[in-house]
């Protein structure tokens, strides 16, 4: 393998370690700040690929820059109906045992999915890639396409204003205050079903940004959630669940294992990342970048 | 006067009891199962069952199957084998189903067939392609109205050998029963045209993968002579997006039978296809010349508001088989039905076609061509296309015979 052809996979890597931090990142918030293991996560992320396809293709198909319109467009409206499922389900049952939040969230994946077939049907959706970031890139002769560098960028930049909001905000510092200890930040008179709420509608907000970033990559098609769900939870495991950097950190090691797993044994390149996995588990159980729970 | 009057009163009589009696009939009840949900194998099962329903519809207009209308009940498998044989047990034991037909996976359709075995009734498999099947597994009560991968991979092995006729030779396929036997018959296929040739590299993406981009790079560095691929349905649309990109298709010499299929390049449009692909095809209609031919693509795009029929005739055939095979026996009863298709010829859209008696596979041809765009075509499409001769290309009955013997079956 050349040198050249070490970089391309390592930007193979990178691109997607990068779109699976988009969805893995809400996911470990969520659970970090309301305690909740989210399984409808990877059908938000549906959701969000299936807008950009309606926004791009049957509601504004004739404006230039519609694919950006769908990227601004798509993930709020994912958050807005996160947002209505948090206060009108997932409120009732933060007491309540995991088992009850699993068949709440399974339910929701179900409903959820059988909704986005009744109104798009089964079929392939494809999204075109903005004509500014068609074409390719080329490292010492060998083409990488614009658009995975710019879901590089996009996945960078997500990292570093969602570090600013966590370390540089009064909402940050709730959060950081929650993740520590929910019944003293109550007591402190946060008004925390508020917090919960805005939460949860920034984890959907960015599942929907993942959906959107990522289907033009591949096709809005049903069952393109579980693949994504998995790979999530492999992340914040590795990662840390709760833990922003440990969600970074988790799938930039997805990406490069799967990549270069790829390259090196691709007959288990998909068994490595697992293997990880389990060694994180037995050794280090809160993850690489979380702590404990006290 | 009175007679002719007496006789136009019987002949009324007659015709409205014979209607009615259409209609009273008991339908006669079969099962698709097929992939209608899932990402990567709707793109077959959708259209089969529209070719389906056309050929119910058909039927049932014209008095039905010795008088009984036909009806079908509809299941998704989800592309799992617990699924596919759950729904045919329900089809079976509560629906009644005469026969069943369908299916995208060959796990699937290996699962259905074992239980089809054991409660004896028939299997049309109209879609999955793994030659073992059939071949060695192959019993009473399964029937394939559609190719295998007998000959799809020699057919593909002889055209690549004839156009690049590369020794080193890099395999990309799903990683199941299918991909693996792909894999081997590909190779021996291919080394009776270039004996020396050897695969150099090998990639088994999950099936449905959606992340494509180190496949591609891996397979762009590997130096091989050209590719081959047992990708199909929505794999081969995800590969496609994602090697555009990547100069993939100027670069690197690729072939595999799915990748000339209309349902697949139907859904690319003329800017990112699989550019210089050799690919395959069941039925290329706009090569094929023939008046019933062209009535029944145009028939399908109407019906169906749009949708292009290739592999998906073979659920049409299926239908029209069992149809045929009723009224060959001149009863409804199913056994007498099955010996009645044995050596059956269907008089079908590509001509007449032999289901074999010693493996119940249908002797259907395949075409390979280049993918290309044309401006009298609103898709991608195989042109060029050679049709491989199913006598040649698809296991012998000695052979078959022989290799069941070795498997103890």
């Amino acid at each position: 393998m050349t040198l050249p052809g070490v970089i391309i996979q390592l930007l193979c890597g990178m691109s997607t370690a990068m779109g699976i931090f988009l969805i893995a990142v809400g996911l470990s918030l969520i659970f970090g700040t309301l305690r909740i293991l989210n399984l409808a996560h990877g059908v938000l992320y549906m959701l969000g690929a299936y807008l950009c396809y309606w926004i791009t293709s049957v509601l504004l198909p004739n404006i230039g820059g519609s694919f950006w319109w769908s990227l601004l467009l798509g993930p709020i409206t994912v958050a807005i109906f996160g947002g209505v499922v948090e206060v009108l389900l997932l409120r009732r049952i933060y007491n309540r045992e995991h088992l009850d939040q699993y068949l709440l969230t399974f339910a929701l994946v179900l409903i959820v999915s059988d909704l986005i077939k009744f109104a798009w049907g089964v079929d392939f959706h494809p999204v075109p890639i903005p004509p500014v970031l068609n074409g390719a890139f080329f490292f010492m002769g060998l083409p990488f396409p614009k658009y995975n560098i710019f879901l590089i960028c996009c996945g960078i930049f997500t990292f570093i204003g969602l570090r600013y909001m966590i370390y540089s905000t009064k909402l940050g510092k709730i959060i950081r205050a929650m993740l520590h200890s929910r019944d003293m930040t109550s007591a402190l008179g946060i008004n925390v079903p508020f917090v919960f709420t805005v939460v949860f509608m920034l984890g959907c907000w960015l599942a929907g940004l993942g959906g959107a970033l990522i289907v033009p990559t591949i096709s809005a098609s049903p069952g393109m959630d579980m693949n994504v769900l998995i790979e999530s939870f492999v992340i914040v495991v590795i990662g840390g669940l709760g833990s922003l950097s440990g969600a970074f950190l988790g799938a930039i090691i997805y990406g490069l294992v799967n990549a270069f797993g790829i390259l090196i044994a691709p007959r288990l390149a998909v068994a490595f990342i697992y293997i990880i996995m389990i060694v994180v588990l037995i050794i280090r159980p809160w993850g690489l970048m979380g702590e404990p729970e006290k | 006067m009175k007679r002719s009057i007496s006789i136009a009163i019987a002949m009324i009589i007659l015709s409205v009891f014979s209607v009615l009696s259409v209609q009273a009939a008991e339908p006669i009840k079969f099962g698709l199962i097929h992939t209608l949900s899932g990402g990567i194998g709707q793109v077959h099962g959708v259209p089969d069952l529209e070719a389906a329903k056309m050929a119910i519809e058909e039927i049932n207009s014209t008095g039905g199957v010795l008088g009984h209308p036909l009806e079908v009940i509809v299941r998704d498998d989800k592309l799992s084998p617990e699924h596919g044989v759950r729904e045919a047990r329900d089809l079976i034991l509560n629906h009644k189903v005469a026969w069943i037909q369908g299916t995208v996976s060959s796990a699937v359709a290996s699962a259905i067939s074992s239980y089809c075995k054991e409660a004896k009734v028939p299997f049309f498999i109209t879609t999955a392609q793994s030659a073992d099947i059939t071949n060695i597994n192959g019993h009473r009560y399964l029937f394939r109205t559609t190719g295998n991968s007998d000959l799809t991979t020699s057919s593909i092995a002889y055209a690549a050998a004839m156009k690049w006729g590369g020794k080193k030779i890099f395999f990309i396929g799903p990683d199941y029963e299918f991909g693996h036997r792909c894999k081997a018959d590909f190779m021996k296929s291919y080394k009776k045209h270039v004996p020396d040739a050897e695969y150099v590299g090998e990639l088994w993406p999950k099936l449905g993968n959606l992340d494509w981009t180190p496949y591609i790079t891996r397979i762009m560095s590997s130096g091989a002579d050209f590719v081959y691929s047992a990708l199909w349905g929505g794999d081969v649309i995800g590969f496609t997006k994602a090697a555009y990109p990547f100069e993939y298709f100027d670069r690197i010499k690729h072939c595999g039978q799915e990748w000339g299929l209309v349902e697949v390049l139907s859904r690319m449009d003329k800017q990112i296809y699989p550019k210089n692909v050799l690919g395959g095809g069941y039925y290329p209609y706009w090569l094929i010349d023939d008046p019933k031919s062209n009535a029944y693509w145009q028939k399908f795009k109407r019906v169906t508001g749009g949708m292009h029929a290739s592999i998906s005739v073979a659920s049409t055939v299926a239908v029209y088989a069992v149809k045929n095979a009723f009224e060959k026996a001149g009863t409804v009863d199913m056994e007498k039905a099955i010996d009645a298709l044995e050596g059956m010829q269907c008089d079908t859209v590509v001509g007449k076609v032999e289901i074999r008696k010693c493996d119940h596979q249908i002797m259907w041809p395949f075409w390979i061509g280049t993918v290309t765009v044309s401006p009298d075509q609103p898709w991608p499409h195989i042109s060029d296309a050679m049709k491989t001769d199913p006598l040649k290309t698809y296991m012998s009955c000695s052979e078959i015979s022989a290799a069941r013997a070795k498997a103890g079956k």
